[in-house]
């Protein structure tokens, strides 16, 4: 390292304790490093001292005005009403209890003669088996309608849990 | 509250739509990008310009700055980076320092009385007249280091050059600053000072 380059660092704070140590001996024996070290101490205060630029007066004005629209808040209001919400589950349920029911005891289950297990089956399904949908499917409509019911009860949940940290932070 | 901790308030605040927080960003950085971009492009418009792009290129990006680094040096990347691009695409090129044809215009010393129109201040308005006649890199670097006292690392982070070159580059540019000014001064910095 020579002695320019010691002289930085040491003004720069970057010396080790033996780069610390050799440099204060040679500050304290030779009259010409001495005199190397005041003239970059005085360059290093320069440097120090300058001050920043500043930009025109309309500068942050003009960076607002040419802003994209990025990042706005949107409208927090609902699309339905809490009677639309609660009429739309209501019906949800009932056809899901309806169709379970019916299919269930569906002529799908007619035993592999042809015949019904027992009569009041047979009578039970009778008039309302042309309005439902047949076992298999209903089970289809079964399992869509309950993994739906599931995502839409763990997107409130998540949601709920967000908005909390928000209020908290 | 502390420094970094408030820019990531503000950047949380911005993320969240609030426009009034940029604003405040933007009156806490704006003296640092421009002198970035100032130093770089050593051309007040140009630079103005520069700093503005700097400004609306972080507010697009914000939602991708990851935190990971400081806010101060994510920002004077974008800095260094945009006035560098303006740079390229100006095709100017700066000529070094060292160059004979580039020294800089000011009264001879010998003249009048050296003590009287000499000072601290003095040698402030060469150092800076002497930073601009600097390449763009060097002048970026120089300007970084002494610019809210940032790190040798965080200088590597903003300008994307090796630690060993960022130590050269400014040692360099230093001592070419202090030849450079000794010149224009007439004698030693040290006794022009006194």
């Amino acid at each position: 390292m020579d002695q320019d380059e010691l002289i930085w660092k040491y003004l720069d704070g970057h010396c080790d304790t033996a780069e610390k140590a050799a440099f204060e001996q040679l500050l304290a024996t030779d009259p010409s490093f001495k005199k190397a070290f005041e003239e970059r101490q005085v360059l290093d205060q320069g440097f120090q001292a300058l001050t920043l630029e500043e930009p025109s007066m309309r500068f942050t004005t003009n960076v607002m005005e040419n802003l994209p629209v990025l990042y706005q808040k949107l409208p927090a209001r609902q699309l339905l009403g809490p009677v639309w919400i609660k009429a739309f589950w209501t019906s949800l349920s009932f056809l899901m209890v309806s169709t379970l029911g019916i299919g269930f005891l569906s002529p799908d289950t007619a035993t592999s003669t042809g015949t019904y297990s027992n009569e009041i089956t047979r009578n039970l399904i009778d008039v309302p088996q042309s309005l439902f949908l047949p076992y298999k499917s209903a089970l289809i409509l079964l399992a869509i309608s309950s993994s739906l019911i599931l995502l839409v009860m763990i997107d409130k949940r998540l949601d709920k849990a967000r908005k909390n940290r928000q209020t908290t932070n | 509250m502390h420094q970094t901790e408030e820019d990531i308030h503000i950047v949380g605040r911005i993320l969240k739509g609030d426009q009034a927080a940029f604003r405040q960003l933007v009156e806490r950085y704006k003296d640092y990008v421009f002198t970035i971009c100032m130093r770089v492009l050593n051309q007040r418009e140009e630079a103005e310009e520069a700093a503005q792009d700097v400004f609306i290129k972080v507010y697009k990006t914000l939602g991708s700055f990851e935190q990971k680094a400081k806010f101060s040096t994510w920002l004077y990347t974008v800095a260094y980076r945009t006035a560098l691009d303006k740079v390229r695409v100006r095709k100017k090129g700066n000529v070094p320092l060292d160059s004979e044809d580039n020294h800089l215009q000011v009264s001879d010393p010998t003249q009048a009385n050296a003590e009287q129109i000499i000072n601290t201040e003095m040698l402030q308005a060469q150092l800076l007249v002497a930073i601009r006649k600097l390449k763009p890199q060097d002048a970026a670097v120089v300007t970084l280091f002494y610019l809210k006292e940032k790190s040798i690392k965080e200088i590597v982070e903003i300008t994307g050059l090796t630690l060993t070159n960022v130590k050269t580059k400014l040692h360099r540019t230093r001592e070419s600053l202090k030849r450079h000014l000794e010149k224009q001064l007439g004698s030693e910095i040290k006794d022009n000072l006194r």
